[in-house]
């Protein structure tokens, strides 16, 4: 449980910039240069100068170093910098900890980034496994089990088993993200609508999951730009308000299927957490971005986040739950990862923050609490951004 | 000729050596926790009911319960192309513990919950694996 300090962070830092390149299949430039084309499109949307930059949080996975980027930006000065485990779910975290350190003083405007040539470089549906492997893969690899979708494929089946969810209730997951990326000019997928048959007759890649269950592979950079709340109000854009976050393991997570349970998340941890630091629940929460490896981890993530019963994620979806504008709780208005682009997940803060301004393309009115969170299965994390402070 | 491409093999450690050896007699071990009996998979140095280092091998029966499986049928790795489709398990062993293996037979077969029992499988290059099979009904 949240305890009484960390609810005193609620508000206390904001995102005041968003930025991010095109993305594509070959960007034709370096890692590098796509992070700071993105935190240079973040500094321009908040009007701040990247020399103001005295802060950065990056994800483990990320491979451009700070000091690379405070050479080329050419910044004088970090006096906060960290990363936080993992890919995709860091997204929430990053940020998280950027706020920390904002309130804490330890620095004034952080910078999140993550900056990817997943499809033109390295493609993590791919193995890059040489002829041995260590730690836990050990156990795996020789298997064959080295993408991915061989473990997440694991929890989809395994909802299936326990829940009764099925491939075409998956599918509706993508149509709901794709639908929403056809309105999004910055969409991957802008112009490739998408219906239910279209998913069913997609190849099996690793069953029971099928081509258009996964994600997208990206080319292009997004970054997030975080500092105090009374230093937001006097920026160019409307702040988006922290008001909670919150990262979980769960038991067990090594490995990410050796967790006593495939068919609930951790994250339903996290949503707890985030929860009580914010001073909200799931029925004031307006619209969601939920991380969409796979298309079943919006379900998990509908679940944990408590916006029904463990179980009835599926039949959520098929009733039109997450569907924008007229589903329950629209997810993912730019398009997820399945629709839009694969960066790890700072896309989807990104979208919280332009539903908090009122700048989506599929834009929920008066938005005024938006949930960001993950339901990875190995380890998630979760915001609450807010139109108002508290 | 040119050789096949093979998936890769286990990094073997202080930890892992004695699993992988009596792999390639065809035993199964599983790791034991000396002091409260609890077994678990993958091996770790600590156990994670009582906390306690003391560990030891023991054989596993080899027969399980299938919890979960997926049927690859997109190679991601060079040592899995001339495979696919191929079937990936979690297997729930006696002992308690699950692990990771390749699953023997047709995937109608499979249904959750289902009876299976170790089976070896010598790659190539002569290194045995542990794979599961359903358990035959008819001959039970």
């Amino acid at each position: 449980m949240a305890d009484k300090e960390a609810r005193c962070l609620r508000g206390q830092a904001a995102v005041v910039g968003i930025g991010a390149t095109e993305f594509s299949k070959a960007s034709g430039r370096s890692e590098l240069q796509l992070a700071c084309e993105a935190v240079l499109a973040a500094c321009d949307d908040a009007g701040l100068a990247a020399s103001e930059i005295d802060g950065m949080v990056r994800y483990t996975q990320e491979s451009t170093s700070e000091v690379a980027m405070v050479s080329a930006l050419g910044l004088p000065n970090l006096r906060y910098f960290c990363e936080v485990g993992y890919g995709g779910s860091a997204h929430c975290a990053v940020v998280g900890h950027a706020a920390l350190a904002v309130s804490l003083g330890l620095a004034n405007v952080v910078v999140c980034f993550r900056a990817l040539n997943e499809r033109s470089g390295r493609r993590f549906g791919q193995s890059s496994a040489g002829s041995v492997i260590q730690g836990v893969g050990a156990f795996e690899g020789p298997y064959g089990m080295l993408a991915p979708i061989h473990k997440f494929g694991l929890f989809a089946r395994r909802h299936m088993i326990e829940y009764g969810t099925t491939s075409e209730q998956f599918g509706m997951v993508a149509v709901a993200m794709r639908d929403c990326a056809t309105r999004n000019p910055a969409a991957m997928m802008k112009d490739r609508p998408m219906t239910l048959s279209d998913h069913q007759a997609s190849r099996m890649v690793c069953d029971p999951l099928r081509l258009y269950d996964c994600c997208l592979e990206s080319d292009g950079a997004v970054a997030i730009l975080v500092t105090s709340s009374e230093r937001a109000r006097s920026l160019r854009k409307t702040p988006a308000y922290i008001k909670g976050f919150s990262q979980a393991t769960g038991p067990d997570p090594n490995g990410i299927i050796y967790r006593p349970s495939l068919s609930v998340s951790e994250a339903q941890l996290a949503a707890r957490d985030v929860y009580a630091m914010a001073g909200v629940g799931p029925e004031e929460i307006d619209v969601a971005e939920f991380y969409d490896h796979f298309s079943p981890f919006v379900i998990f993530a509908i679940e944990s986040f408590g916006f029904c019963d463990v179980g009835d994620g599926g039949r959520f979806v098929e009733d039109g739950g997450i569907g924008w504008p007229t589903g329950q709780l629209p997810v993912n208005t730019h398009g997820g990862n399945l629709s839009e682009a694969y960066i790890h997940g700072l896309t989807h803060v990104a979208e919280g923050v332009r539903q908090i301004r009122g700048e989506s393309t599929s834009q929920v009115q008066g938005a005024s609490n938006v949930l960001v969170g993950s339901a990875v299965g190995q380890v998630s994390s979760a915001l609450i951004l807010g139109a108002e402070w508290k | 000729m040119r050789a096949e491409v093979l998936l890769p093999r286990p990094a073997v450690d202080n930890e892992t050596e004695p699993y992988w050896s009596a792999c390639q007699s065809q035993e199964l071990l599983v790791q034991v926790c000396e002091i409260c009996g609890g077994c678990r998979f993958p091996p770790r140095p600590l156990c994670p009911k009582c906390g306690s280092l003391r560990r030891a091998w023991r054989r596993a029966c080899g027969k399980g319960v299938l919890y979960s499986w997926v049927v690859v049928h997109h190679a991601v790795h060079p040592g899995a192309t001339s495979r696919v489709p191929y079937i990936l398990g979690l297997v729930e062993m006696e002992e308690g513990p699950r692990m990771v293996t390749g699953i023997v037979g047709p995937p109608e077969r499979l249904v959750a919950g289902c009876s299976v029992v170790v089976a070896w499988e010598q790659a190539e290059d002569g290194f045995w694996l542990p794979v599961f099979g359903p358990v035959d009904r008819a001959r039970r």
